[in-house]
């Protein structure tokens, strides 16, 4: 797309910044971004127009735990994973490789916190930020359904090579697990 | 706070060095700002606060993207936030419910007399009630919200048609109001 068409730029920067753009028209957007100042100054226009609007929002202080969850998952020395919850957590694994405000989103079934804590730990054990959130009910198992059709290795991507792996090392495995499909 | 604004360039800047200490302070001055921001979109305390999470192990990986002439630092963590937020509410099957009307928060805001509203809230409300009433809610949804369009159309029952044509138009004008 050529960022540089006028107004193309402004409008795309506007949608940017109200929060129209769809995650993967986002992540593309982001990624032009990165590269061009002349785009970035244009988003930093329309962010410094709205930005006052948050003046009218309260400010609210966190509990303590946010703290902790977050200073947990950027330490030098994340929590192994626990390898008994592995199985469970390939039960009913659902995962988009959407745009996320993070590298992955990952929808598990399941609400179980334990399990979201095990991904987590998963996700900092492959070196990713995910996002990890409870799988809306009509959502179908589409991650499931990509790891079946069999995307060759080389073209995973690199957090999910690093979670097939992870799962490989979590013995035993139970059945229905996408690891066994292929 | 003009303090507060000085403190934060130099504390992305350490963070995009690793440091922890800076990240833990910087999280400190600004967490409630961005949890409030969260509160607004999210509209559940539980959501907001791991969308908070999310974003701040977000700000970790990604502070050295940060550049001072791309915008205040503030500016560019409300940015991460509400694209979280904006995330989440997409992937959640019930939408927060009770949402105030967005010009009601903006006009009891400014009605209150406050001595604090910056000129800039002054300036943009005064540009926004130039609009029509129709695009000045939409962009007022969107951005407080974090509705789509299409969600903006049926808040508005409207055609999601007419909230395409009349948003750019009227942020055109916004812009020209502005004066930038």
């Amino acid at each position: 797309m050529d960022y540089n068409r006028p107004n193309l730029g402004e409008r795309l920067a506007a949608d940017y910044v109200l929060g129209l753009m769809p995650p993967r028209a986002r992540l593309r957007f982001e990624r032009e971004l990165a590269g061009s100042a002349s785009l970035a100054a244009i988003v930093a226009g329309w962010s410094e127009r709205f930005a006052p609007l948050d003046d009218t929002t309260r400010d609210a202080a966190p509990p303590a735990h946010v703290w902790r969850a977050i200073d947990r998952r950027i330490g030098p020395a994340p929590e192994p994973a626990q390898r008994r919850s592995f199985s469970v957590f390939w039960r009913g694994f659902v995962l988009t490789a959407a745009a996320a405000c993070a590298a992955v989103m990952i929808y598990v079934a399941s609400n179980s916190a334990a399990l979201h804590r095990d991904l987590h730990a998963l996700a900092d054990r492959a070196g990713i930020s995910a996002w990890i959130g409870s799988a809306p009910r009509a959502m179908p198992d589409i991650g499931l359904s990509t790891m079946r059709l069999g995307v060759p290795e080389r073209e995973r991507p690199r957090w999910l090579r690093a979670a097939l792996l992870l799962s490989s090392e979590a013995r035993p495995l139970t059945t229905g697990q996408p690891a066994q499909s292929h | 706070m003009p303090e507060l604004n000085l403190q934060l360039p130099e504390l992305m800047r350490r963070t995009a060095r690793g440091d922890k200490q800076a990240f833990a302070n910087l999280y400190q001055v600004t967490s409630a700002k961005l949890f409030g921001v969260a509160l607004r979109i999210s509209g559940r305390r539980e959501i907001a606060e791991e969308v908070l999470q999310e974003a701040f192990v977000a700000v970790w990986g990604r502070a050295k993207d940060y550049d001072p002439v791309r915008g205040s630092v503030m500016t560019w963590l409300v940015t991460i936030v509400r694209h979280c937020a904006i995330d989440q509410l997409r992937h959640q099957q019930s939408r927060p419910e009770g949402h105030s009307a967005p010009e009601d928060i903006l006009t009891s805001y400014v009605a209150t007399g406050r001595t604090d509203i910056s000129a800039e809230l002054r300036a943009l409300q005064r540009c926004l009630e130039e609009l029509d009433a129709q695009p000045r809610k939409a962009v007022l949804l969107a951005y407080l919200y974090g509705l789509t369009r299409d969600e903006i159309a049926a808040r508005l029952k409207v055609p999601v048609g007419t909230v395409k044509s009349s948003l750019w138009r009227s942020l055109e004008r916004l812009q020209r109001c502005l004066g930038s």
